[in-house]
């Protein structure tokens, strides 16, 4: 880099950092240590939610409501196996990353973005069909929080990854975006996870606990 | 002691409440306490008025600290130190030496960051921070045009996330001149 520095102090030992890369990963970052805060942050969000609902539960009746049909099974179980899917070309462009090997990063967001991209038009079906309502009852006030809460994670994890496979394609990449790119990885495994959970509370108990442990 | 009566089932922001309800005590021991911090309080504020009026004006350090923020001058200059300072351990002022060392090789043109280890606090790499850009604010904009409509019709909340998302764009979109490049570019 032949960029000026600023003027050497006259007179003093000194301790030259020119030489010093100007991207690290992992531990070494900034970023990746506001990534996993944030990650903590919105996993005490989706926590006290899942708190909620289970508050909900025990003061409740019949749980659920009768009536309160879910989305179809195979919808909702598409939605949670596409974005699973969708991890693993991810996870190949994160390893490229590591030293800057341009195609399987370019391959692996691509096909990462399509699977995290037909996951949200899954999602934005599964939401329609939905047999209840937020102000249906206090059910569906929970279950559409979650719905709601997950649809935002998972709507600015498929913005994340459009940007960084435009920016791929396009150019000029800078090894900054090597950084961006771990870093938008490791968010978009925890939005997927993140459903995974709440996906498998809802389902699971309305399929095996309907109405157990009711008060 | 709040904390305790809202559990006892004292509600916010009502002045008053039926002696029946047993809330008394604790709040005659809020009071006291809220006295009592005020009183500490106003020996600030009687210290700072004697202050100002007789005294010797403290120097740059006036108790001979060991932390960095003492090295500089009282007030200190908008950009901090002229030379970034190192340190040998948590007592830098106390365990400095006569040629102790000034960092230097950082970039006078752009935002430059010298980024250490976690534990070791060694000299790791070079972090170029983000330049100014009027794009936070054009986000900030977006989201009170979303939250504003979403009052009226919850199409707000999709509405806003668009606006929010272009202005995110615009703002994560690298603009010359570039940071260093990938070996390898998109044909």
């Amino acid at each position: 880099m032949s960029a000026p520095e600023h003027p050497a102090p006259v007179g003093r030992r000194m301790l030259d950092v020119s030489g010093l890369p100007t991207v690290a990963f992992g531990h070494r970052d900034p970023l990746w240590w506001g990534l996993w805060m944030l990650i903590a942050i919105e996993s005490t969000m989706f926590a006290l939610l899942l708190t909620s609902y289970f508050y909900l539960r025990g003061n409740a009746r019949e749980w659920p409501p009768t009536g309160a049909a879910q989305a179809p099974l195979w919808l909702t179980l598409s939605v949670v196996i596409v974005l699973l899917a969708s991890c693993v070309p991810v996870w190949v462009a994160f390893r490229a990353a590591l030293d800057g090997r341009l195609r399987p990063i370019q391959l692996g967001m691509l096909w990462g973005t399509i699977l995290s991209a037909v996951a949200l038009a899954l999602r934005a079906w599964e939401l329609t069909s939905i047999g209840y309502n937020w102000n249906s009852h206090t059910y569906g006030s929970i279950v559409w929080s979650f719905y709601f809460m997950h649809t935002f994670h998972l709507a600015s994890g498929v913005l994340e990854n459009l940007v960084m496979t435009a920016l791929l394609y396009k150019g000029p990449v800078e090894k900054k975006h090597m950084v961006d790119l771990r870093l938008s990885s490791i968010y978009w495994w925890f939005v997927a996870v993140s459903w995974l959970v709440l996906w498998a509370v809802v389902i699971f108990d309305d399929l095996l606990f309907r109405n157990s442990f009711v008060s | 002691m709040e904390n305790i009566l809202g559990v006892m089932g004292m509600p916010r922001r009502v002045y008053t409440y039926l002696e029946t309800l047993g809330w008394q005590d604790m709040n005659m021991l809020a009071t006291v306490g809220a006295f009592t911090i005020g009183a500490g309080v106003l020996v600030y504020v009687i210290n700072f008025a004697v202050s100002v009026r007789r005294g010797a004006p403290a120097g740059n350090d006036p108790w001979g600290s060991f932390s960095l923020e003492w090295s500089t001058s009282s007030p200190p200059p908008p950009y901090n130190y002229l030379h970034m300072p190192t340190v040998h351990d948590g007592y830098p002022m106390w365990s400095w030496t006569p040629d102790q060392p000034v960092v230097s090789g950082l970039s006078a043109e752009k935002r430059e960051v010298l980024v250490t280890r976690v534990m070791d606090a060694e000299p790791d790499h070079r972090e170029e921070t983000p330049r100014p850009s009027m794009a936070p604010f054009l986000v900030a904009v977006a989201d009170a045009i979303g939250i504003t409509v979403a009052i009226f019709t919850p199409w707000g909340v999709p509405a806003g996330f668009v606006l929010a998302a272009l202005a995110l764009v615009a703002w994560f979109w690298p603009q010359p001149p570039h940071k260093e490049l990938l070996e390898e570019q998109p044909s």
